[in-house]
């Protein structure tokens, strides 16, 4: 049984749709390669993709490690067939449950999508088999100049020249003649790295990313760019006071900030990975921050963990960097076990992703807000408080207002901006999410009413809450209504 | 063949910048993500170099602070590994379905 090459990949996808159409859809990518090959998807699960979170795996997006796409093909059989007969799946030693299995169907969407970059791969089965870029034409024709690599190709401090100290060694190059790691003429200048980041844009529940490479073997988890810190939230990658600053080991004048919160639950998450593996045939994995050595730019990892940064509103997608076995090409033998392992890990990150960042139970612990002797001229402030209760990430963002309706115009304001987020806790601890607003006095002490309407990003629940001023005196008696304009 | 194959290598060392001092000398190719697991004597990473330029690295004053060995020739294991690609289509009956390694009960 030797590796899949491009056109079985695809055909395989296609006889996994047509033979499970319960469980699994096909998903047409919309950006054709260099070479014009048109890329699929498959999503697997038994509820409309927007009714649960999304976990996303990646394989095949370096061409010469040819593991990773037959890992996420056997992992998507398995999962099919497991689940069309109410079965469990043992890989090796470890046994995961019919139970199990059908959870993840029904809890979750799986995407996955095992050969982002065919044209590569095709070039190294067939011709240069330690070829890694993707085969975008050379700018001057040159064979040496053809490729871009796609993990230094995503929008994440791209510019490596700008961005990182001139002495940070980051691992990308500006050079199309650079064999392994020319980050290509733009970010997100590749059809294959659109295509990826089409699925992200198009299933916003996507809250995991699995990229499967080789060889390790290792999980890595963010940043790639520079040391994690978790005290400093301004030192970040979206701050230009720190171009030219990032990616030295060591130093005190840099670190990318990380939630401690979201660095406990990847490092809580690949830990569960990394047991699974090993529970196969004691293969060990270990976890390490994606920067060890040197820094990396425009990772796939990284871009997608960086993305709620950029775009606050949208979800939160944890990426993860799988580098499975000790070679690029295995005897396909050996390359079989390293996919059982890639399975089990790929498997314990969805049961986590279940756990860990399904849909928040949340609920409004504040319904009215209420300011009292608020005087002219004073500002004063009051929590919207939002009660998370199983430890899931949750975003509160102010969708409307708030808005004075009777009283001083502008009565009413934010505190601390549209939005709040609190990340997953791996503990499951509830947790309490605030919405500041402001009351502002005027006209003496001025009777005010209005609201805000604020919205969970996860659950997509609204709250109308009503908002009032000085309609109580300090001792809480009520003194008089005001007249609402008609 | 080439007559400079490209050496795959496992550099260790008892410290990071043991790993830092060699790669910023040899200017090897760092073959994955630049990372380096833990190790029983300290870091390993993974690199390569055509042969003549690894024959030369170990000469390297840095090459003294840590280990090389090599992993394969990467030209040799890309022959073998093309011997072991699927030829045709396996699954272009589309009741051929793909089942993988996993055994299912």
């Amino acid at each position: 049984m030797p590796y899949l090459n491009v056109e079985e990949i695809e055909s395989a996808l296609e006889n996994l749709a047509e033979a499970y159409p319960a469980s699994c859809e096909r998903v047409r990518l919309p950006h054709p390669t260099h070479e014009g090959r048109t890329c699929h998807a498959l999503r697997l699960g038994t509820r409309p993709a927007g009714d649960t979170d999304g976990v996303l795996l990646l394989g095949g997006v370096h061409a010469r490690e040819w593991v990773p796409p037959d890992a996420l093909v056997a992992l998507a059989a398995d999962l099919l067939e497991a689940f069309g007969d109410g079965k469990g799946i043992t890989w090796g030693k470890k046994r995961y449950t019919a139970e199990q299995v059908r959870q993840v169907f029904e809890g979750l969407s799986i995407f996955v999508f095992p050969c982002v970059n065919p044209d590569g791969r095709l070039w190294s089965q067939t011709a240069d088999p330690d070829w890694r870029k993707n085969r975008r034409p050379g700018p001057d024709g040159r064979p040496q100049t053809v490729g871009v690599d796609l993990n230094r190709n995503f929008d994440f401090l791209w510019d490596h020249i700008q961005k990182f100290a001139p002495a940070s060694q980051v691992a990308t190059s500006d050079d199309p003649a650079d064999k392994y790691v020319y980050r290509g003429p733009a970010p997100a200048s590749e059809p294959e790295v659109q295509n990826v980041v089409w699925i992200l844009d198009n299933w916003p529940r996507i809250r995991w990313m699995a990229d499967v490479h080789s060889y390790g073997p290792d999980l890595l988890y963010s940043w790639g760019c520079d040391q994690n810190q978790t005290t400093d939230p301004g030192r970040n990658f979206q701050n230009a006071a720190y171009d030219g600053v990032r990616g030295l080991p060591n130093d005190t004048s840099y670190g990318e900030y990380i939630p401690a919160t979201d660095l406990e639950v990847y490092t809580t998450v690949a830990n569960r990975m990394q047991d699974a593996i090993e529970d196969v045939r004691d293969q060990h994995y270990d976890v390490i921050q994606a920067y060890s050595l040197y820094p990396t730019s425009g990772c796939s990892d990284d871009y997608a963990y960086a993305r709620h940064f950029v775009t606050p509103g949208i979800g939160r997608v944890y990426g993860i960097t799988v580098e499975c076995g000790r070679r690029f090409q295995p005897s396909y033998q050996e390359g079989l076990k390293v996919m059982m392992d890639v399975c089990s890990g790929l498997l314990a990150l969805c049961l986590s992703a279940l756990e860990v960042s399904g849909s928040p139970t949340v609920a409004l612990a504040t319904p009215t807000v209420a300011f009292g002797n608020v005087s002219d001229g004073w500002q004063s402030a009051r929590p919207v408080r939002f009660e998370v209760a199983d430890g899931r990430a949750a975003t509160f963002k102010v969708v409307w207002g708030p808005r004075t309706h009777a009283g001083p115009s502008g009565s009413f304001g934010l505190g601390h901006g549209r939005e709040v987020s609190v990340p997953a806790r791996p503990d499951g601890a509830p947790q309490e999410a605030i919405v500041w607003i402001t009351g502002v006095g005027s006209n003496g002490r001025a009777q005010a009413l209005g609201s805000v309407r604020i919205r969970c990003v996860e659950t997509r629940q609204d709250w109308l809450i009503p908002l009032s001023m000085n309609l109580q005196t300090p001792s809480g008696r009520r003194k008089h209504r005001i007249r609402r304009p008609r | 063949m080439s007559n400079d194959p490209i050496i795959r290598f496992e550099v260790t060392g008892a410290t990071l910048d043991d790993l830092r001092a060699f790669v910023e000398e040899a200017r090897p190719a760092v073959e994955r993500r630049p990372i380096a697991r833990r190790s029983e004597r300290g870091f390993v990473m993974h690199a390569s170099l055509p042969e003549t330029r690894f024959t030369a690295a170990r000469a390297l004053p840095s090459a003294s602070r840590v280990h090389l060995e090599v992993v394969e020739n990467a030209e040799e294991a890309g022959r073998a590994g093309h011997a072991e690609v699927g030829v045709g289509n396996r699954f272009a009956d589309r009741r051929a379905i793909p089942r993988g390694p996993g055994h299912k009960g």
